[in-house]
């Protein structure tokens, strides 16, 4: 049986846990772009931080923009 | 201040029933250079470059949602994974870029918005607008007459994620 494939951006995520504590001290809530194990940056806002990622990996590709909180936020559908 | 009203023939029944349904299109972010120039990617195989389909105002949502159906039908890259509360529990799910037209009406085209991908079972949309796209509008829900409206101010292109935190 064939594996299944891994998840989008399971290297990023796993990269960011590794590093949040150290970025929290010194980014926290700025957004931080991160592909593979290849950090862009810290912006100040999103659009920001997606801009500067899609200059440098292009707009065709996954790549991490992630925003650096101590706990992850939890969105609502009702 | 534009004003925009909906439907053509406003029926209060239908409103009730069905709830303020607009169309959209949804596609790539378009994003611009320093030269002010779009850059619009190649659409990936099997995807179209924009995707029309009907879309649900729902202000029980933090953030605009598509279905995986219509992701995919995009083709839209992922810049996060991140955790949805909804009715039976709280599902991961993975954030999306893209843009969103409104074909059909004259409201700004919003150029660059973060999404969030889940199903949406049991109804026949496939995208919601939550509260970081109504954060642009004045929207006004009239259930007596059937009406609802949207008035918009400027033409500004981007939408800050709000914060998502349950609260």
């Amino acid at each position: 049986m064939a594996a299944a494939p891994p998840m989008p951006l399971s290297t990023e995520i796993e990269f960011y846990e590794t590093r949040k504590a150290e970025w929290l001290k010194s980014h926290r809530d700025e957004f931080v772009v991160v592909k593979g194990n290849d950090v862009l940056g810290f912006f100040a806002d999103f659009h920001e931080a997606y801009c500067k990622g899609v200059e440098k990996y292009g707009i065709n590709t996954d790549f991490l923009v992630k925003r650096i909180v101590p706990q992850e936020p939890v969105f609502v559908v009702f | 201040m534009s004003k925009h009203r909906f439907p053509p023939r406003p029926d209060a029944k239908d409103l009730e029933k069905f709830g303020p349904r607009l169309e959209v299109e949804v596609g790539p972010p378009i994003v611009r250079t320093g030269k002010g120039l779009a850059v619009l990617p190649s659409p990936a195989a099997g995807s179209q470059r924009f995707s029309r389909m009907p879309a649900l105002i729902d202000t029980g949502s933090s953030r605009t949602v598509l279905t995986p159906e219509a992701v995919q039908r995009v083709g839209l890259a992922v810049v996060d994974r991140t955790q949805l509360s909804r009715a039976g529990g709280i599902d991961r799910v993975t954030a999306h870029v893209a843009s969103i037209q409104f074909p059909r009406y004259k409201i700004a085209t919003i150029e660059v918005i973060q999404v969030l991908c889940c199903e949406l079972p049991h109804q026949p949309i496939q995208c919601l607008i939550g509260r970081d796209i109504l954060s642009r509008w004045v929207f006004t829900y009239d259930g007596k007459s059937g009406e609802w409206f949207i008035e918009e101010e400027e033409l500004a292109a981007w939408v800050e994620p709000p914060e998502g935190t349950l609260r």
